[in-house]
């Protein structure tokens, strides 16, 4: 307990002159789907451009997560394997397992927040 | 390996039969002998060629195991059809794999894929097994006096279990002008009825197919997918989905959710295994072997 709060802590204190420093590049974020009990998890993920995904089979069974518009997919993503893949492009998109369909995500895409202004 | 010489290499038998892909896209035996009066073939299904889990950490030897006990039997069917989930993850190299194993039947194989055999596409199942000409992969053939049909219902990536309007106008087509007495044996992946929808276990548009084949008066539906043998009738229409060679799942709500089963290693042999079929002046025989 005394260790997490530490660490937390540790991070919190990070963060701040990270964001401070607006002008200085800032270091790739990263984000994590999880296949979980056959659904994706979170199921709507909100990303800033250029972040890391990575999606992690947490299941027994093997699944994909494959973008309706062909823009990623993991193919076959076997048991308790991962996948990972950095997003710059901008929008929104949706993403299924071809193996049980019912599986269901999107991915949302938003500009970077060091951008904005610039453009 | 391609499709004819794959084809050459298992699509001969013993007694003299040969299968071939037809110009029409059926595929026809060509019986050098008197024509029998009943057929056997043999079932096999869901070898999961490339699963490396703790249901089953050695799937190569289990579905070789099925291959040396059909060879074994004293009468050769007249065909081993697999149903599908030929591999795990539809990577070349696992169907280079599976076809070594298949490569050893004495019995022609008929083939047709599951959804795990078409992850990203359906270009590498095809490349192994080949493709009947004229359809979208799905066929039929004719072997004394039985008219066999083989469905594809796992091409739809956001619906699973859907045979689609060309099948089935193909399939209305097929049926039209044969006459009500004859048997008809189908195969296809999953289920073709609604088994579980709740995990998936159907065929959205199969009420359609089984529509056509309704008028009948015996058909039998093999189904696999579900990795479990469940019987079912619906009037004069049989369904059997069967054991898999490679690991088990859970029966219909008796866990959260599908999936390979862990069980105990001996228990295990007892859930795996093939399906001997015979029909007789009419009358369906379904023989169930495991490799217990
Ligand atoms: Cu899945
Ligand atoms: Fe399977
Ligand atoms: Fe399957």
């Amino acid at each position: 307990m005394l260790q997490s709060s530490a660490i937390a802590l540790a991070m919190t204190a990070l963060a701040i002159p990270a964001s401070a420093a607006s002008t200085a590049p800032r270091a790739a974020s990263s984000a994590t789907i999880h296949m979980h009990d056959f659904a994706f998890v979170p199921k709507t993920l909100t990303i800033d451009a250029g972040t890391r995904v990575t999606i992690v089979n947490d299941d027994d069974e093997a699944h994909t997560a494959t973008a309706i518009d062909a823009s990623f997919d993991t193919a076959g993503l076997d048991a308790h394997e991962t996948w990972s893949h950095v997003f710059d492009r901008i929008g929104s998109f949706a993403y299924y397992c071809e193996l049980h369909p019912s599986m269901k995500g999107v991915i949302i895409v938003r500009t970077h927040p060091a951008s904005k202004g610039h453009s | 390996m391609n499709r004819s010489r794959f084809l050459e290499h298992v699509g001969w038998t013993g007694t003299g039969i040969a299968f071939t892909i037809g110009a029409a896209g059926s595929m026809s035996p060509m019986s050098a002998g008197a024509k029998p009066q009943s057929i056997g073939f043999v079932q096999i299904s869901d070898s999961h060629i490339g699963f490396h889990q703790p249901a089953n950490d050695d799937v190569a030897a289990t579905l070789s195991e099925t291959v040396d006990r059909i060879n074994a039997m004293p009468v050769q069917p007249t065909f081993v059809v697999h149903t599908g989930d030929v591999t795990h993850l539809s990577k070349p190299a696992q169907f280079d794999d599976a076809k070594q194993i298949l490569g050893r039947l004495r019995a022609p194989l008929v083939v047709m894929p599951g959804e795990h055999d078409v992850i990203g596409g359906t270009e590498a199942y095809f490349a192994a097994f080949g493709k009947a000409k004229g359809t979208g992969g799905w066929s039929s053939f004719d072997s004394d006096g039985v008219h066999f049909i083989s469905l594809v219902n796992v091409f739809n990536f956001e619906k699973m279990g859907l045979l689609g309007t060309e099948q089935l106008d193909w399939l209305e087509r097929d049926l039209r002008d044969r006459k009500r007495d004859t048997p008809i044996v189908v195969f296809g992946h999953v289920p073709l009825y609604a088994l579980y929808p709740q995990w998936g276990w159907t065929t959205e548009d199969g009420a359609k197919a089984l529509a056509y084949l309704a008028r009948f008066d015996a058909v039998t539906v093999l189904n696999g997918h579900i990795h479990q043998v469940i019987s079912h009738t619906e009037g004069t229409i049989t369904f059997h989905t069967a054991n898999a060679t490679a690991y088990p799942q859970p029966a219909p709500g008796t866990a959260d959710k599908p999936g390979p089963l862990v069980v105990p290693k001996d228990r295990l042999l007892k859930m795996l295994g093939y399906r001997s079929v015979k029909l007789i002046s009419g009358e369906t025989k379904v023989d169930e072997s495991t490799l217990a």
